[in-house]
């Protein structure tokens, strides 16, 4: 393991909450892994914990087996000697130092003889494609090339990981694609181990060898990115990773086909395939279905249930219907023609496969699945 | 480490700042209740001598103090917010130079600004009196106008304070976003609805702000009593302290108690001020470079004009054109007189008062000490203000705010009680003087590096923490290179009013180290008005061209990029 967190705790005076509570996280090396979830959901503290520029109030982090900070025991080390390259939200480009000497900085710092310093600024402003931009002002450059200076800065002095905290959530939407892409290269040709935040579900499964979806100061879910979209563990991973529609389902067995009902749509579902024993071991459990997972039919078919229309949102490559069915609503996605009127009738079903298990329902869970 | 994040040094600082500006107050405290300066027992019967056998005469002092501080923060208050409405919300004509005009008085101490106004408005042969008695015919060979009245204290001090509304008021305005007006257009109110329905709503805030602080300045002032009470008797407390303190037979035992009055009244001011002001944000601020909407003066915009730079130029050019045309005249003349021309003000300074250029050179040294003491101090405050989490950030916050609510007399008085003992005798040494101005100007530090903190990203200092920079070196090459423009701005502002200082400085100054306050002070007790005039168009220009100087040398270098090696 390069970075290992165990019991992590911090508390911010004047706040009843912990922002972190118990956090266990592992990262292996030359591994990106990105902390992923809402604002205050502690993944920005996680990350300064594990920086430095936050002192928690328990738990032990090690960085390439060396203990950086043991609560219990009162071992800290400063941020400045854990040999961490870090990225900000706000690029933390100084302002007073030109394109080089931001750079060049940390190798000021460790002493680095004056050619040697050079040589290893020029070659990782080439990695970054500043090259043409070393003798410039900081102040005169692009948001993005103000970025990749403070890139070619977490990474100049050979660190033992790279920390992201909402590099690109400053960008515009296009120019934050390339950099998503660039960053990912770049990572993985330097083998760097780094660990990455962000809000931004897209973002997090571009970049990403492992997600922690966090909630509440806690690792909700972690896994590849396939993993957590395909096997969502909650009600509250499966809603932030794509809005899904949140339902109570009873499950039935009869004739050795399990059957699953939706009672609040209507909706029975034949779960002809081996759905998960753990899910299903219990009669009633939450069910998501994301809204390109809802079959909207123009007329009535089968086991599909009636609806009607409430709203209609044009998102160009399809529309999202809100639909009420027995006074629930639920969300699907359609092709954008025909385009349905407001109260217009039309029939819901959804396929098997597309239903996703999250197990028994717990108040909580159900509060923030609504 | 030990720099930024640990508890130590802000609890330090805490008591290093608590010491230094209550350890003064408390020998104040201590010989109001004391029997005499060589009876170490306690007792009462000072505040019984004040308050029950003088009882008419305190009350007649008290009333005096009171009415110039209300009557001058009156005066301030409607000059100022009139002359911002006209700069920052009007089509007003040469608004840019009408601002320099409007805050040049500013930069000479009110004590000057005094002394002036005795060229304009004295009885017999101010300037005004003059002609007002030829444009009304009078007969008379003194009058109408009297500048040596509670009035006329009020007028010197009240446009003196002016520029601290017009500043406070103006910031607001500016930063005011202009759509919170439109709406008000838009909703059907005229120019001058708005003006008075929403504008003035708005800024209200600054406006109350800036006249506790103009109110506070007033109760504390001593320069303006001294020159226009004293010599009719017209007393008001800082200069009734002064002159038991200073006046053969000193009475300290009784200039103690009334400066613990004043000491309690500032006290009450400031928490006020702070009770008026907490939980109040000022104004939206847009952080857009909008052009605020001009009021569009119409018709009256050129009469608006000519009556606003009417009354600046009389007000605020006259009394400086008089004191420079007082300077290079043998004697105080009305009319001009191009045979009494003479620089024997100036060549004979030195034959007249022999530790005049001495006193300039003091006060030049002793304000440069001070003001780069005082921002240095107040960087480390901040610093510790800014960084530390929890109460001891708080407590050192007020503790570095403290000196605002002591006013400059009592502080003088407090010192020269404190250090006139062993084990420390700092009387007629410099360092006392220091003493004084680096504690009565650590507010101002604190605030002028806070403000410069607090506008750069922490994620600026973190970098160089991630790239591995220990405190010093994060201090050195980020923090201070940064904040560099608001530091040096701190420190000119803190040199100039230390230039200017007269409050403390004339308790303080002794024969040994004379500054300008105490040379300023015997000069205009010789009644040589010529001598008085010179000396401060000399201290004047002293201080322009050092802080002009500091500014462009500064101004320069600041944001110079590091090349390539």
């Amino acid at each position: 393991m390069s970075i290992e967190v165990r019991g992590l705790t911090i508390r911010y005076a004047g706040t009843a909450q912990p922002a972190v509570r118990d956090l266990d996280l592992e990262i292996g090396k030359g591994e990106l892994t990105t902390l992923l979830g809402p604002s205050g959901s502690g993944k920005s503290t996680t990350l300064r914990c594990i920086a430095g520029l936050e002192r928690p109030d328990q738990g032990t982090i090690r960085i390439d087996g060396q203990i950086v900070c043991d609560a219990a025991r009162g071992i800290w080390i400063k941020p400045e000697q854990r040999r961490l390259g870090m990225v900000f939200q706000s690029y933390a480009v100084w302002p007073h130092l030109s394109v080089f000497d931001n750079i060049a900085f940390p190798l000021r710092i460790l002493g680095v003889e004056r050619s040697r310093m050079r040589r290893k600024v020029e070659e990782v402003a080439d990695l970054v494609g500043l090259a043409e931009f070393l003798g410039r002002p900081a102040t005169k450059l692009s948001g993005g090339q103000q970025q990749r200076v403070a890139l070619a800065r977490a990474i100049v002095f050979e660190p033992r990981a790279i920390l992201f905290d909402e590099p690109l959530s400053n960008l515009d939407a296009k120019l934050r694609e390339r950099m998503r892409r660039e960053i990912r290269s770049l990572q993985r040709r330097t083998g760097l181990t780094a660990i990455y935040v962000t809000h931004d579900q897209v973002e997090a499964f571009a970049i990403s060898d492992r997600i922690a979806v966090m909630n509440d100061g806690r690792i909700q879910q972690i896994g590849t990115p396939q993993e957590i979209y395909a096997r969502p563990n909650s009600a509250y991973v499966a809603d932030f990773l794509g809005a899904a529609n949140i339902l109570t389902g009873r499950y039935t067995t009869e004739a050795g086909r399990t059957k699953l009902a939706i009672p609040s749509v209507g909706l029975a579902i034949d779960l002809d395939l081996d759905v998960d024993a753990k899910s299903t071991d219990s009669a009633t459990g939450l069910v998501a279905l994301r809204p390109e997972d809802v079959q909207v039919l123009p007329s009535a078919a089968g086991t599909a249930v009636e609806t009607s229309v409430r709203e209609v949102e044009y998102l160009g490559r399809n529309l999202s219907l809100t639909l009420e069915s027995a006074g629930t609503e639920l969300r699907a996605f359609v092709s954008p023609e025909p385009v349905p009127s407001i109260g217009q009738r039309l029939w819901i079903t959804a396929s098997p496969n597309a239903v996703v298990h999250l197990g028994p329902a717990t108040p909580r869970e159900d509060r923030q699945g609504s | 480490m030990w720099l930024i994040s640990e508890r130590m040094p802000a609890a330090l600082l805490a008591i290093l700042v608590g010491f230094l500006v209550l350890y003064p107050l408390f020998w104040v405290v201590e010989a109001s209740f004391r029997t005499s300066i060589l009876d170490r027992t306690y007792t009462l019967v000072w505040y019984g001598k004040v308050f029950v056998e003088n009882s008419a005469p305190t009350v007649e002092l008290f009333y005096h103090t009171v009415v110039l501080a209300l009557g001058s923060t009156l005066l301030a208050v409607v000059v100022g917010v009139a002359a911002a409405l006209l700069v920052a919300r009007t089509d007003m004509p040469g608004r840019g130079a009408f601002t320099i005009v409007f805050l040049s008085p500013f930069f000479l101490t009110p004590m000057i600004t005094a002394v002036s106004w005795t060229l304009l408005a004295s009885p017999r042969i101010g300037l005004y009196n003059d002609l007002l008695r030829w444009v009304l015919r009078l007969d008379a060979l003194t009058g109408p106008l009297d500048i040596y009245s509670e009035g006329g204290m009020i007028w010197v001090l009240g446009l003196y304070l002016s520029p601290y509304v017009y500043l406070f008021t103006s910031a607001a305005l500016r930063s005011l976003d202009p759509s919170l007006e439109e709406a008000a257009r838009m909703s059907g109110a005229s120019a001058g609805g708005t003006l008075f329905r929403v504008t003035l709503q708005l800024v209200r805030p600054a406006i109350l702000s800036s006249a506790l602080l103009a109110l506070i300045l007033s109760f504390g002032q001593w320069g303006v009593p001294a020159i226009l009470g004293v010599p009719v008797r017209t007393y008001v407390l800082t200069t009734a302290i002064w002159s038991n303190m200073a006046a053969w037979p000193t009475q300290r035992e009784y200039a103690a108690v009334l400066s613990v009055a004043l000491l309690v009244a500032a006290f009450i001011f400031v928490w006020a001020q702070r009770r008026a002001l907490s939980g109040r944000s000022f104004v939206t601020v847009t952080g857009r470079g909008f052009r605020a909407p001009a009021v569009a003066l119409g018709r009256w915009r050129w009469p608006i004009a000519a009556a606003a730079w009417s009354f600046t130029v009389a007000t605020g050019v006259m009394p400086l054109a008089a004191l420079v045309y007082a300077s290079v005249m043998s004697r105080w003349t009305t009319s001009l007189r191009l045979d009494l021309l003479t620089l024997r003000n100036y060549t004979g300074l030195a034959s007249l008062e022999p530790q005049a250029f001495v006193a300039i050179a003091n006060s030049l040294g002793l304000s440069v000490l001070g003001a780069t003491l005082a921002i240095s101090l107040s960087l480390f405050v901040s610093l510790c203000i800014t960084r530390e989490r929890g109460p001891l950030a708080r407590i050192l916050d007020y503790v570095a705010m403290l000196p605002v609510s002591v006013p400059s007399v009592v502080f003088a008085v407090g010192l020269l009680m404190a250090y006139l003992r062993p084990p420390l005798v700092l009387y007629g040494t410099p360092y006392i003087l220091i003493l004084a101005y680096v504690t009565l100007f650590i507010p101002v530090g604190v605030r002028a590096s806070t403000s410069a903190l607090s506008q750069i990203d922490p994620a600026l200092e973190e970098a160089a923490r991630m790239s591995g920079a220990g405190p010093i070196r994060r201090l050195a090459m980020v923090l201070v290179p940064l904040i560099r423009p608001g530091l040096v701005a701190g420190w000119v502002l803190i040199y100039i009013s230390l230039m200017k200082e007269v409050s403390s400085s004339i308790l303080l100054g002794s024969p040994s180290v004379p500054v300008n306050a105490t040379v300023l002070w015997s000069l205009w007790s010789l009644g040589a008005y010529g001598a008085v005039a010179s000396f401060e168009v000399l201290c004047t220009v002293v201080m322009a061209v050092v802080a002009a100087v500091v500014l462009a040398v500064a101004n320069r270098s600041a944001f110079q990029v590091g090349s390539r090696p």
